[in-house]
């Protein structure tokens, strides 16, 4: 059994929570609230007690036993509370217990090379989530009104995803080929004269922060889209901000990041160096060579709300920057509104057209 | 004797508003048809003159053919609007005259319509019209590029507010529209996407961090193509005198 950390109020013995609005611990049940400083203090105290009273040892025979394979990839927790077993996968970091609902972190997922450097902390709660999903929804004309008009989110969770977060210094030698054109005309032709020029530019470029997806679990192309994230509001690692959020630890290493990393990187140095190739018609990058040096990886975890709905046999999946409140997500779209609107919109452009082909043909001479 | 004179003074008075009317539709001062450059027989001037003459009192517009042996230092159009003041067409109560003018010494004709004339021979009317006298001009047959500008006349008078959809217009119409529908739909459909991959790591960059070190632009060639200018016999579009309205001439 893998070692389980709830975080108790002082006062009452309830299970306490981070409050993404005062941020601070607070009590659920007696409201009070505590620092994060104090309570870590505490929180140390009991686990040192809790080390020296918790020798217990089980033993069990078990029926049918799990495929090698299978139990390889599964965790079984005991809850601190009511005792009942949590089963998790082998990244789960954070969640609530399913008979107590008090909310529970595996702290043997933050030991070590797992434990996060950073944390950016909730800001927004689920009704800012609840709310995104309305403005989300505002304005898009071919969305299915039965989608528009019931509530159909299954589910909404705040959920920690591992980031890793990528520094370096880019070294860049590019070369672009870029035209400039002159025109001109005597009597009888007009003249284009193109001037070829091979255009370079070497230089540094600093990047950081640069997120990466750690989690094999969240859609990278979900994560990206909710970029960026603000990191002046990164802590340093404390357990006690998951508390009544879900939480994942990697399992995308750091190593097989850097490739997305590298891509980013380089798109963004091509692309910086290229605003300096001014006075031309034309700007293409032939060839770019970039060498990056003091690369540094740090681990994180990023507030992210994720929101499940079902429409049609199809899963939609939402997700909100934790954060800054950016709301992504792919929406279903109503075939038949998409082909009424085209047969409108192509009848009204139609008749338009006929109506100004008929003014110039025979009012042609008013407009000149 | 006062009855009497009452009589002879309502009688007077009733036979000038009845005159007014009638003087009114027929104000055709200048002839329509001046052929200065003697390049129609009598009888193809008669026969034309009629035809002109009725359909100007029909349409109260002068509808005139002129044929002049000179310019007199003039282009085409600067010599229509000179006989168009100098003749008093347009004498009707907008103003409305359609002149077309063929001079031999260069090959000129101008095609000019005047007042509200513009209505009815807009440069799309205008350009058909051309099509048609043109080539009669071109063969030396003024009879006939004058026969072709009065049923081209007579259509436009006909066919002007009528509501004419020609194929062609009906085609390009479709599909402009269908073109403009699906760029439309495309776009609301392209909303209801907001899942896709940074392309960059822009929001990254280190605020001044970035450093050129060096910058080398070399010229290595170029290259100059010309085309020809488009040549145009027609000139359209241009307005002289005080009423013309776009007009169209050139040689033949």
């Amino acid at each position: 059994m893998a070692v389980l950390q709830e975080y108790k109020c002082p006062c009452c013995g309830g299970a306490i929570e981070f409050s993404s609005s005062i941020q601070k611990m607070k009590c659920p049940y007696c409201d009070s609230e505590f620092e994060m400083e104090a309570l870590q203090e505490f929180d140390r105290v009991l686990g040192e007690e809790a080390e020296k009273s918790d020798q217990m040892e089980w033993e069990t025979e078990p029926g049918t036993g799990w495929q090698e394979e299978e139990a390889e990839h599964l965790r079984v927790y005991v809850c601190k509370s009511c005792g009942g077993e949590i089963v998790g996968d082998e990244t789960l970091s954070a969640t609530a217990c399913p008979y107590c609902n008090n909310p529970v972190i595996m702290m043997g997922q933050f030991k070590g090379d797992l434990k996060p450097d950073f944390v950016i902390p909730f800001k927004l709660d689920k009704n800012a989530a609840k709310e995104g999903l309305k403005k989300h929804m505002k304005g898009k004309i071919l969305l299915p009104k039965s989608f528009k008009d019931e509530n159909r989110i299954n589910e909404i969770k705040g959920i920690y995803v591992p980031f890793w977060l990528f520094d370096a210094d880019a070294d860049a030698h590019i070369r672009y080929k870029a035209t400039r054109t002159q025109f001109w005309s005597d009597a009888n032709y007009n003249y284009t004269r193109t001037s070829f020029y091979s255009v370079l530019r070497a230089g540094t470029i600093g990047f950081e922060k640069v997120p990466v997806d750690g989690s094999s679990k969240m859609a990278d192309d979900l994560m990206e889209s909710i970029e960026p994230y603000n990191f002046s509001d990164a802590v340093d690692f404390q357990t006690a901000y998951l508390a009544g959020y879900l939480a994942d630890r990697y399992d995308v290493s750091a190593q097989e990041s850097i490739s997305r990393a590298n891509e980013r990187i380089k798109k963004s140095t091509e692309e910086a160096f290229a605003s300096t190739v001014q006075g031309y018609a034309t700007v293409r990058t032939e060839h770019s060579s970039i060498a990056l040096q003091n690369g540094k990886a740090k681990y994180a975890l990023y507030p992210v709300w994720l929101l499940n709905s079902t429409y049609k046999g199809q899963k939609y999946t939402f997700a909100m920057n934790g954060q800054t409140g950016k709301f992504v997500g792919d929406l279903p779209m109503d075939k038949g509104a998409f082909w009424r609107w085209w047969g409108l919109i192509a009848s009204i452009g139609t008749a338009l057209c006929l109506l100004i082909l008929f003014l110039y043909n025979n009012w042609g001479g008013l407009f000149g | 004797m006062i009855k009497r004179i009452s009589l002879i003074l309502i009688s007077l008075l009733l036979i000038t508003f009845a005159a007014v009317p009638a003087l009114a539709t027929s104000y055709m001062d200048g002839p329509k048809v001046l052929d200065d450059a003697d390049l129609l027989t009598s009888g193809e001037q008669a026969e034309l003159k009629q035809r002109l003459d009725q359909m100007s009192e029909k349409y109260e517009c002068d509808v005139v053919a002129v044929t002049v042996p000179t310019l007199e230092d003039m282009n085409s159009e600067e010599y229509s609007d000179y006989l168009f003041n100098i003749m008093n067409y347009g004498m009707w109560n907008d103003g409305k005259c359609i002149m077309l003018l063929v001079c031999m010494e260069y090959r000129d004709w101008a095609l000019t319509p005047y007042g509200d004339a513009s209505k009815y021979f807009p440069l799309s009317v205008q350009d058909e019209m051309i099509d048609n006298f043109k080539p009669y001009l071109s063969q030396g047959d003024i009879y006939s590029a004058f026969c072709a500008f009065a049923d081209d006349c007579e259509h436009a008078f006909e066919d002007y507010g009528r509501i004419q959809l020609k194929p062609l217009w009906i085609v390009a119409a479709l599909t402009v529209g269908v073109v403009i529908a699906f760029i439309a739909v495309l776009i609301m459909k392209s909303q209801l996407k907001s899942v896709r991959f940074q392309p960059g790591a822009n929001s990254y960059l280190r605020s001044g961090s970035m450093n050129v070190t060096q910058r080398r632009d070399i010229f290595l060639y170029s290259t100059v193509t010309r085309t020809p200018k488009p040549k145009n016999n027609s000139s359209g579009g241009g307005f002289g005198g005080s009423s013309a309205g776009p007009r169209s001439s050139g040689k033949f």
